[in-house]
């Protein structure tokens, strides 16, 4: 749907309206939100932090100007998204996030690992995007959102149980894969 | 378990690259109602904008209101402190004003409270009162017209019929015979402000002073003490007749006739006698045996006082009948002293 369609929408029923802009806003706030948090948060954390950011959206739909909803969501997104990540990590809210990160970032042998660490999950996300959709979909949201089966299944449009087998397959797809390369194996990642 | 801990990882990354690598490959979980309703209850929660701005406003409103009274009662405060004498008194004298304000205040009361029933033909003729309060008869203009009223009217049941004292019925007076001393203190002062004069007209036996607005009549006599018995006069004349005499409580009355015309006198004892006049009254003094009078004309009406050993009589009619009152005035005489004759001076 489009925004004017979903302004529309609110006009006609209020609660209708806002749960379509809801269920069509929700991904993209989501993954603002849990790429801020996903290194100290849960799952349900970022749950809490994205229906706070729809709460507030929906008291000020009003005023947000046309055509102007998703940069409104998504800096909305961004700024919850930081004081929850700074609420987390116990950090002090008045330090940047990109001093945090060049502070962790500050010894050689640390940025050797993390260049090593960056190679292996291109190698590793490559792998991933050869078993093809939906598997790639399903091993990504279970290990990198960390929904469980019933909410991947939802996100695809698949039966849990579809899910759960696709999911068997995929795993060991991928370590068939992952144990003939030699990035892997020489690592010591895979056995 | 090895290639799970290693797909966990992707979680944690930091690569730019890797992120957008797995944005492109998979979409971010779909919602479900519950967290809808999550949020949709969160936003039911929260204060509506418009409540907000009803509050706002009524936050600013109260505000507004607090400053404008406060500034208002400084403003006020300001004003009264302008309006203090600029110089305080010293301490002594503030003591000598306190202890000198009781007796102003009580007189200041007493001024108060005998201020407004006070005319000013009472207001100088309290003067007496002092002396003799009891005995004064006070006649203001208006009390000698509902004397004269009541005069003319022979039959006089209200007043005892004999009466050493004689007194004015209006309040005024009343007033002044039962606070004598607060009026005396409260009267003093306005009495010597507006002191009175001697005034041109000359009278025999009477003494007219001049105030700013009025007149006012004293008979200069040594009224003897009252004894409530008055003493009988015939009335003889060439054309004057005497129809009807008789005793009331204000005094006595006599209906007498002249030129076709009755006119009743009224003879009263008097232990002083002043009367307030009204400036454009006029007086004509009259000399009569062995006792004085004068004629006071206001508009068209004339009355007549004339004073013989302590007594007084009383008689009013049209100055048209001027003659005719003199010639009744001049035919009361003594009935011991029936024998003479009365005449003019």
């Amino acid at each position: 749907m489009t925004e004017d369609e979903l302004r529309m929408a609110v006009s006609r029923s209020q609660k209708e309206g806002f749960r379509l802009l809801f269920r069509q806003y929700y991904p993209y706030v989501y993954h603002i939100v849990w790429n801020r948090i996903r290194t100290v948060g849960t799952k349900e954390d970022a749950e809490e932090c994205v229906s706070d950011i729809f709460a507030e959206l929906f008291s000020q739909f009003d005023k947000v100007e046309s055509g102007a909803l998703q940069g409104f969501l998504g800096t909305l997104a961004r700024r919850r998204a930081v004081n929850l990540f700074h609420r987390l990590a116990g950090h002090d809210p008045a330090l940047p996030l990109d001093e945090e990160i060049v502070g962790q970032m500050a010894s050689e042998e640390q940025i050797e690992e993390d260049l090593e660490a960056a190679h292996l999950q291109k190698t590793l996300l490559r792998h991933i995007r050869d078993l093809g959709e939906p598997d790639a979909q399903i091993l990504l949201l279970r290990h990198f959102y960390g929904c469980n089966s019933a909410e991947i299944a939802r996100t695809l449009r698949m039966h849990p149980v579809t899910v759960r087998v696709r999911m068997s397959r995929a795993l060991r797809k991928l370590k068939e894969r992952l144990t003939a390369d030699p990035d892997f194996t020489e690592n010591g990642v895979i056995p | 378990m090895k290639i799970a801990h290693t797909l966990d990882s992707l979680r944690y990354t930091q690569n730019e690259a890797a992120l957008q690598e797995i944005g492109s490959l998979c979409p971010a979980p779909q919602p479900d109602d519950r967290l809808f309703e999550r949020s949709w209850q969160k936003y039911q929660n929260t204060p509506h904008p418009g409540r907000l701005r009803l509050y706002r406003g009524m936050g600013i409103a109260a505000c507004l209101l607090l400053t404008v009274g406060l500034l208002t009662g400084v403003y006020a405060k300001q004003q009264r402190i302008e309006t203090r004498p600029p110089q305080e008194p010293a301490p002594a004298m503030q003591e000598t004003t306190e202890e000198t304000q009781p007796g102003a205040e009580t007189a200041a009361e007493t001024a108060e409270e005998t201020a407004a029933p006070m005319t000013t033909a009472t207001e100088a003729a309290l003067i007496p009162v002092q002396t003799q309060p009891e005995t004064v008869m006070q006649t203001t203009e208006a009390q000698t017209q509902a004397v004269i009223s009541q005069e003319t009217q022979p039959p006089v049941t209200e007043a005892p019929a004999v009466q050493p004292i004689m007194t004015a019925p209006a309040e005024p007076v009343t007033e002044a015979q039962t606070k004598p001393e607060p009026a005396t203190e409260a009267q003093t002062e306005p009495a010597t402000q507006s002191m009175p004069e001697q005034a041109d007209i000359q009278l025999t036996g009477f003494a007219v002073m001049q105030y700013p607005d009025h007149k006012q009549v004293i008979c200069t006599d040594d009224f003897p003490e009252p004894d409530g018995a008055l003493e009988e006069y015939h009335v003889a004349g060439h054309s004057v007749a005497l129809l009807a005499v008789t005793d009331a409580d204000a005094g006595r009355t006599y209906d007498v006739e002249a030129g076709e015309k009755t006119f009743t006198v009224t003879q009263r004892e008097y232990a002083e006698f002043i009367l307030d006049v009204e400036d454009e009254s006029e007086l004509i003094d009259l000399g009569l045996n062995r006792s004085h009078g004068f004629f006071l004309l206001q508009g068209e009406t004339c009355t007549l006082y004339w004073f013989r050993s302590g007594e007084g009589f009383c008689m009013q009619g049209n100055t048209a009948d001027l003659i005719s009152m003199l010639e009744i005035a001049r035919s009361f005489t003594p009935a011991q002293d029936a024998a003479e004759p009365t005449e003019m001076r």
